[in-house]
């Protein structure tokens, strides 16, 4: 019997450490600390961790905004920051922020037409997208109206726009409303099951036990645990939130 | 769009920068300001059409439109740059972007090439006020029409070595205000670098960072003939070229190592 399949890596990060430094008086500040991680194609994947456990800046090394101080990253072998790497990659930062005489379809085809798409297919991708993220009735409106969930999901259709094979949403549930949270939720699954990897932070930890497939939990920019979801939550079904304020204090009441 | 751009997926990159900047600016309000400055000098003609300046009223008039564009198109050109890459940092809106195929040197370049058109409308819109006005008022005088157009050119070029100045400030600042305040003081020490006394010392040298914005002074033109003029202004532009040049290729290098 020939043994199963290893999935294929979407993203690799190998001793990745970072440091940023403030000023040139005071002392650089660690922010990851040899991080190594497979995510496996085909999943969702969540980054955990307290404020400044460094979630934030490992996306943005796979995304190619931010270099490593020491070790690599790679986006399906690509190294990240390289054309191919970023051909293969949609991008959503925190708390985004559109040109506000835009409109969201103005928007889209802008990031679309960046991307290397033209003509009627970027058009009718463009339309769909603003179709499936629940905005086609608020497609030619200034994306400066927008309410916060308005924004997250135009936030999702733009790093979906050119059909990437990995999509890395950081804090998309940040400042959302619970009806919002769960039409967010409803656009990551709609990715997964488009065959996408989506890679999201977030400290609004139901979403995340909700969709993710896997977990990683990081804490002063090192790796303390990642495996399924299961694992942090156990056959008994306990809860993700349980688990990570056991880990960091608090209460769970 | 055009076959070499099609081939070109940078310069179709470098030209969607472009537009988006121009749409940025004519957004901040800046139309009315940019209508205003270019209209003063018709306004001030206007009140003061009692006054008869003699041979000197096509000279005022001169020196009207070209202080207008001087003034204006320098606050333009600094706020205006800095609020579109700026701005693009602060609001995460640059992350978006430099995500995709779109590289730091195209964001820039971009940026340039969309600031740049907006300035030369700016100056063309200037320009076109200042011929009318000297045609109604001065009668048909060529030469002075002339003169007045060659020192719209310098002015102009000293505004695109503006722009590039104000880009590089801004590749490097962490804020709009950083960025806009030490972009004034430079501009206006470009202005006085020519007060420097001569001097072989070698501390001169760092001078060269700043270009001398008075050689694009209109008033060096005041006298020149036609080929003589010709000659200042290709050397200015070619001096202007260099700068522009500098500033963008620094530019360019610093927001690639910046960390977004």
């Amino acid at each position: 019997m020939s043994p199963p399949p290893v999935p294929t890596a979407a993203v690799t990060l190998t001793g990745v450490c970072k440091e940023f430094r403030p000023s040139w008086r005071r002392p650089p500040v660690r922010a990851l600390d040899a991080l190594t991680l497979s995510i496996p194609a085909g999943q969702i994947f969540g980054l955990i961790g307290p404020n400044g456990s460094g979630k934030s800046t490992a996306l943005k090394i796979v995304a190619g905004l931010l270099s490593p101080t020491a070790g690599e990253c790679r986006v399906f072998g690509d190294a990240a920051g390289s054309a191919g790497a970023k051909a293969r990659l949609g991008f959503l930062p925190e708390a985004p922020h559109f040109p506000r005489f835009l409109t969201a379809r103005e928007f889209l085809l802008y990031c679309g037409e960046l991307s290397g798409l033209a003509g009627g297919e970027l058009a009718g991708r463009a339309d769909e997208l603003l179709a499936w993220a629940g905005l086609a009735g608020a497609a030619e409106r200034a994306t400066g109206t927008f309410s916060k969930g308005m924004a997250q999901r135009l936030g999702v259709a733009q790093a979906v726009v050119h059909a990437p094979d990995v999509v890395l949403l950081d804090e998309p549930a940040s400042g959302l409303d619970p009806v919002g949270v769960r039409g967010l939720t409803r656009l990551i699954r709609g990715l997964k099951q488009d065959g996408r990897t989506v890679v999201l932070t977030s400290h609004f930890l139901p979403q995340i036990e909700e969709v993710c497939d896997r977990v990683a939990l990081l804490h002063e920019g090192r790796l303390l645990r990642e495996g399924a979801v299961g694992e942090f939550v156990g056959p008994a079904g306990g809860r993700l939130e349980r688990f990570y304020l056991d880990q960091f204090g608090g209460s769970a009441s | 769009m055009s076959a070499p751009l099609r081939r070109c997926p940078a310069l179709v990159r470098v030209r969607l920068v472009a537009l988006m900047a121009v749409r940025e600016a004519l957004h901040l309000r800046l139309v009315p300001l940019f209508a205003a400055l270019a209209l003063a000098p018709v306004a001030a003609v206007f009140w003061l059409r009692g006054f008869n300046f003699g041979t000197a009223e096509w000279k005022f008039i001169v020196d009207f439109g070209h202080g207008a564009l001087g003034a204006g198109g320098l606050l333009l050109a600094v706020l205006a740059t800095v609020q579109t890459v700026s701005g693009d940092g602060e609001h995460r809106t640059a992350q978006m972007l430099l995500s995709r195929a779109l590289t730091p040197a195209e964001f820039l370049a971009g940026k340039l090439t969309g600031l740049l058109a907006l300035l030369t409308w700016f100056a063309a819109a200037v320009a076109l006020v200042l011929v009318a006005l000297l045609r109604w008022r001065a009668g048909d005088a060529s030469d002075a029409l002339a003169v007045a157009l060659a020192g719209i050119g310098l002015i102009w070029l000293k505004l695109t070595v503006t722009v590039a100045l104000t880009l590089l400030i801004a590749s490097y600042a962490r804020s709009a205000l950083f960025a806009a305040g030490a972009a004034l003081l430079l501009v206006m020490l470009a202005h006085l670098r020519h007060l420097v006394g001569p001097g072989a010392d070698w501390t001169r040298a760092w001078l060269l960072v700043l270009p001398d914005f008075q050689l694009f002074d209109p008033e060096r033109l005041v006298g020149l003939a036609g080929r003589a003029r010709a000659l200042l202004l290709l050397g200015s532009a070619a001096y202007a070229a260099a700068y522009v040049t500098l500033y963008t290729a620094l530019a360019a290098w610093l927001f690639k190592r910046r960390e977004h």
